[in-house]
């Protein structure tokens, strides 16, 4: 492969990289082509904040501080969780 | 008075009333199932199945955790045993790329296609930190394909090594990464789409 990629390969290889190691070339070639290409650039800061914002959804909805705007388990299904429950420990 | 305080301080064995584990832990776990499965329903019943589950193994729960990590951790199995189940079942192509063509980004001389060039996001600092940022991200990733989906949610929200997605999943590590490119292109896309939209 040539040294500089093209702006597909390019994308390809950002996200690749996020999931595992690129060879020395690949790295050499991405971070020239990011450097040269703003559209590229901007699309790595962006899905690199994506992935920020994801973990930190997670993060949020595990420690209680936010609900992430998700609903909560709807009443109906609640009611028959707990006569579920119940039943089993009654017998 | 007096009587119920030495009632509350007296030794007793760690035990957990499965009685109130639907008051007290279902909210929280339906939507720790609804953040990665997307499908309400799957989501109910994953709570259910989650509950029956600790229900059964209430004897073994020795109390090294607390009550709702213990039942995370069963969730966290029945959400993978789910995907694993998925994979097994569904007879789709691999690389679940109905939705998301990538063509539709990029010339046939690998540029950016002019309507495709990313456009910036407003505030991308705040951003992260708002509610309604949050909530298009999750809307946005309901939209991914199912398998795609799963990958991601094994990835980015369990932090699982490749190996293991794909052992779980059922695929090849090119299909893998071609899935997450996939979903961060698209995502991305998304994203711009309903964060440029609100904010104009």
């Amino acid at each position: 492969m040539k040294l500089m990629p093209t702006c597909n390969e390019a994308v390809e290889m950002m996200s690749k990289s996020m999931d595992m190691e690129l060879t020395t070339v690949e790295r050499v070639g991405l971070k020239l082509h990011a450097f040269l290409c703003i559209h590229c650039k901007k699309y790595w800061d962006q899905i690199l904040m994506v992935r920020d914002a994801v973990r930190q959804a997670v993060e949020k909805q595990e420690s209680e501080e936010s609900t992430c705007s998700l609903k909560p388990l709807p009443e109906q299904r609640k009611a028959e969780l707990k006569a579920l429950i119940n039943n089993s420990l009654s017998t | 008075m007096p009587n119920q305080n030495e009632t509350s301080n007296s030794p007793k064995p760690v035990e957990t009333n499965p009685e109130t584990w639907v008051d007290e832990y279902g909210d929280y776990l339906y939507r720790y199932a609804l953040m990665r499965v997307r499908d309400p329903n799957q989501a109910e019943d994953l709570v259910q199945e989650t509950l029956l589950a600790a229900l059964k193994a209430r004897k073994n729960f020795a109390g090294q955790s607390t009550v709702k990590t213990w039942l995370v951790g069963i969730l966290k199995h029945k959400i993978i045993d789910f995907f694993r189940k998925n994979s097994r079942e569904k007879l789709v192509d691999p690389s679940d790329n109905s939705d998301v063509e990538l063509n539709d980004f990029f010339d046939k001389n690998k540029q950016w296609l002019p309507n495709a060039v990313p456009n910036d996001f407003p505030n991308p600092t705040q951003a992260i930190e708002n509610e309604e940022f949050t909530t298009a991200l999750l809307s946005c990733l309901e939209k991914l394909p199912p398998r795609t989906a799963e990958a991601f949610s094994l990835r980015e929200m369990e932090d699982m090594s490749s190996e293991e997605i794909c052992n779980i999943l059922d695929i090849t590590p090119n299909n893998f990464w071609v899935m997450m490119h996939r979903a961060r292109i698209a995502l991305r896309k998304c994203l711009e789409n309903s964060w440029l939209n609100q904010n104009k």
